[in-house]
């Protein structure tokens, strides 16, 4: 079971939202999704994430997963 | 009524109030056998006469079968009194478990709460408890009389079955059981997910 790699993945969103000068409500506006689901995601709180959100914020961002997601070293 | 009827928190409502007149119908049930038993006078032990059946003159022209009668014994021996009584509170105890599993169902889907451990618990242990009573009831209303039908010298088989319907509930509340299981391993599944 991959449970102790769970926390692992972290998610850059909050540096590419900088970059791009957009707000966490904005971006949940352009994915249609909502903001607690995307604060969850920008957290490091989600265990699992849709293809379909995955895809439509590296549409928005206009970025790649990895970009977006990236694994951190195990401590 | 029909908005009445259609509206969840309503029907929740009566889950818990039936389930919770329903254990408090069962104590009056307990405590009405427990005073006609427990002093061994007069104990009434229904007895089935389908394999023996009586015709009875009903206002001197019309007859009826006989299928069923209560016999009253007296200085029931410790065994065949234990099983009397046990006999007369199973049906009961049954209905309450079963009615308990449900009011604690309508108190979990009133607060929102639908695949948690205590709903599974819930319908496990009232599919269980029906499945169980279906087989043991009769067995120990078939034990009872023929315990008290020794007890005045008669002996006849009395037939032995099994509750069919109570049995088929049992099952049908197991497999929304198991419908539950499944639903609670989706929502464990989907914790977290974006």
């Amino acid at each position: 079971m991959p449970t102790d790699d769970d926390g692992r993945v972290h998610c850059r969103l909050d540096e590419l939202l900088e970059e791009r000068g957009m707000t966490l409500a904005k971006l949940a506006e352009l994915v249609g999704v909502t903001v607690v689901n995307l604060s969850v995601l920008k957290n490091d709180r989600a265990r699992a994430i849709r293809f379909s959100t995955l895809t439509a914020i590296c549409d928005v961002l206009q970025c790649q997963v990895g970009d977006l997601l990236v694994v951190t070293p195990r401590p | 009524m029909a908005k009445w009827l259609g509206d969840p928190r309503g029907n929740f409502e009566v889950m818990m109030l039936a389930g919770g007149l329903a254990v408090l119908a069962g104590l009056g049930f307990i405590i009405r056998d427990l005073v006609r038993i427990l002093p061994n006078r007069d104990v009434p032990v229904p007895v089935d006469l389908t394999d023996v059946p009586h015709d009875l003159l009903l206002d001197g022209t019309a007859s009826a079968e006989v299928t069923e009668a209560v016999i009253q014994v007296s200085g029931l021996g410790p065994f065949p009194h234990a099983i009397v009584l046990a006999a007369a509170l199973m049906p009961t105890l049954t209905l309450m478990v079963v009615a308990v599993c449900f009011a604690q169902l309508g108190r979990s889907f009133l607060k929102g709460d639908f695949f948690t451990a205590g709903c599974l618990v819930a319908i496990t242990t009232a599919a269980f408890t029906l499945m169980l009573g279906a087989s043991v009831i009769p067995l120990l209303e078939v034990m009872a009389a023929n315990s008290a039908l020794a007890t005045v010298d008669i002996s006849f088989g009395q037939p032995i079955s099994v509750d069919v319907v109570m049995f088929v509930a049992g099952f049908a509340l197991g497999v929304v059981g198991y419908a539950f299981q499944r639903g609670a391993r989706l929502q464990r599944d989907t914790e977290g997910l974006v």
